[in-house]
């Protein structure tokens, strides 16, 4: 009995201190972005945001499991375009799309919170399976944010996007 | 000698001056596609001819801004065949706006223009029969904040579309109008989904709502000559349309 006990406390210590780097060991960045263009008949549209990425990474070489990266973005739409059918944020990493978010579906993804049209907040955590497999806590990786919004209505599609911004995950 | 490298030098220049001016013609220094249509679309607005040619709802339309959605049409087609190389698009995305490129296509942009034109008076009137046309101050206040946003935009379409408008006319008669229709459409769309907190059926209801009420709209032509194209054909087209937004809304 003591010496399971024994092995307990070991276990526990050991499983602490690897949470506890873990979670120390972390790189952050924090930026702010807008579009903004022009509809038919003069007509202004814009959005503007804020875009917050944090890295908390294992320090176990080959131990995917404790690291993880969440990123979020505060988008404003003073415009009111977000009824649009073809307004879509965009999660690039490692050179490809990998969270595609119809404007429909923002208050419904993964880490974001629910907030009305005009203030929106989505997420993603590269540890739920819309980063799977692009993963790689061995490996150095860059994300690169387009903010790209397509807006359309029975004259035909339009819009833009913010220009790209890179940042390194870890 | 002098003489001989002075006419080779004007005769470069000279092809020189000729090949930008043929590549600007061909829109191939525009920096962003379809930038000549934002162009000309401003001219239209400004110096068109103003007769009705039809009523939507009882709303006029006049040729300019017939012509001035044409403009309008083609511009977007320009950007949506070229963003596909200028932004990050899924194959999915990709789809989305090869379809609805290849239905404006498919009916002609006159067509595309009458029919988006007949939505936006549909919708002002719906709006001004329910009392949320908004009063002067609140439009006031947009153009303003409006304004602000232009400054700092480092869209070229905007900036083109001003220069070509002229800012001040832009500014104080364009503007106003065309947001408080913007502000009228919003108040509408509100109104008609406000009871429904999902954001997917929130987006259904609103297409639904939107299609019976551009589809039931009466429509009276009062100079046929001058109409870019038939009513039935803009009608058909917008039918359409709602199918391909509806199909693109209920999948995600």
């Amino acid at each position: 009995m003591r010496r399971v006990l024994v092995v307990i406390g070991v276990l526990v210590v050991v499983f602490t201190l690897v949470v506890g780097a873990a979670q120390a060991a972390y790189r952050q960045l924090f930026y702010e972005w807008s579009a903004s263009g022009i509809k038919p008949r003069g007509r202004l549209w814009s959005y503007s945001g804020n875009y917050l990425g944090r890295t908390d990474w294992n320090p176990l070489p080959g131990v995917n499991v404790l690291t993880r990266h969440e990123s979020s973005v505060y988008v404003r739409n003073p415009t009111s375009d977000i009824r649009s059918p073809g307004t879509v944020l965009y999660f690039i990493h490692d050179g490809q799309v990998r969270r595609t978010v119809p404007s429909y579906a923002w208050t419904m993804t993964g880490c974001g919170a629910i907030y009305p049209p005009g203030g929106l907040v989505f997420g993603g955590c590269t540890t739920n399976s819309q980063y799977l497999g692009s993963f790689d806590s061995m490996r150095r990786a860059q994300d690169r944010g387009t903010w790209a919004f397509f807006l359309c209505d029975a004259a035909g599609c339009y819009g833009g996007g913010s220009r790209d911004r890179t940042w390194t995950l870890w | 000698m002098r003489y001989r490298i002075g006419t080779i030098a004007l005769l470069g220049l000279l092809v020189l001056v000729g090949a930008v001016a043929l590549a600007r013609s061909a829109g191939l220094t525009a920096p962003f596609p379809g930038i000549d249509r934002v162009e000309s679309a401003a001219e239209a607005a400004r110096n068109g001819d103003r007769e009705t040619v039809l009523l939507v709802a009882d709303k006029p339309i006049t040729a300019a801004e017939l012509t001035e959605m044409e403009h309008w049409v083609a511009a977007n087609l320009a950007w949506m065949g070229e963003v596909g190389t200028r932004m990050a698009v899924t194959d999915e995305q990709r789809a989305f706006l090869e379809r609805q490129a290849r239905l404006i296509e498919e009916y002609g942009k006159p067509t595309v223009a009458l029919a988006a034109l007949i939505v936006d008076r549909t919708l002002e009137a719906e709006a001004q029969r329910q009392g949320l046309w908004p009063d002067e101050r609140t439009v006031q206040a947009r153009v303003e904040r409006d304004r602000d946003l232009a400054a700092t935009s480092d869209d070229p379409r905007i900036k083109a579309y001003l220069q070509a408008f002229g800012e001040t006319a832009f500014w104080q008669v364009h503007y106003p109008r065309v947001v408080a229709l913007e502000i009228a459409k919003e108040r509408l769309y509100q109104e008609r989904t406000k009871d429904e907190p999902d954001p997917t059926r929130r987006q259904a209801r609103w297409l639904a709502e939107e299609r019976a009420l551009v589809l039931g709209a009466p429509i009276e032509v009062v100079v046929p000559e001058r109409l870019p194209a038939s009513i039935d054909a803009a009608v058909e087209y917008l039918k359409q349309y709602y199918d391909l937004q509806s199909s693109v809304s209920s999948t995600g």
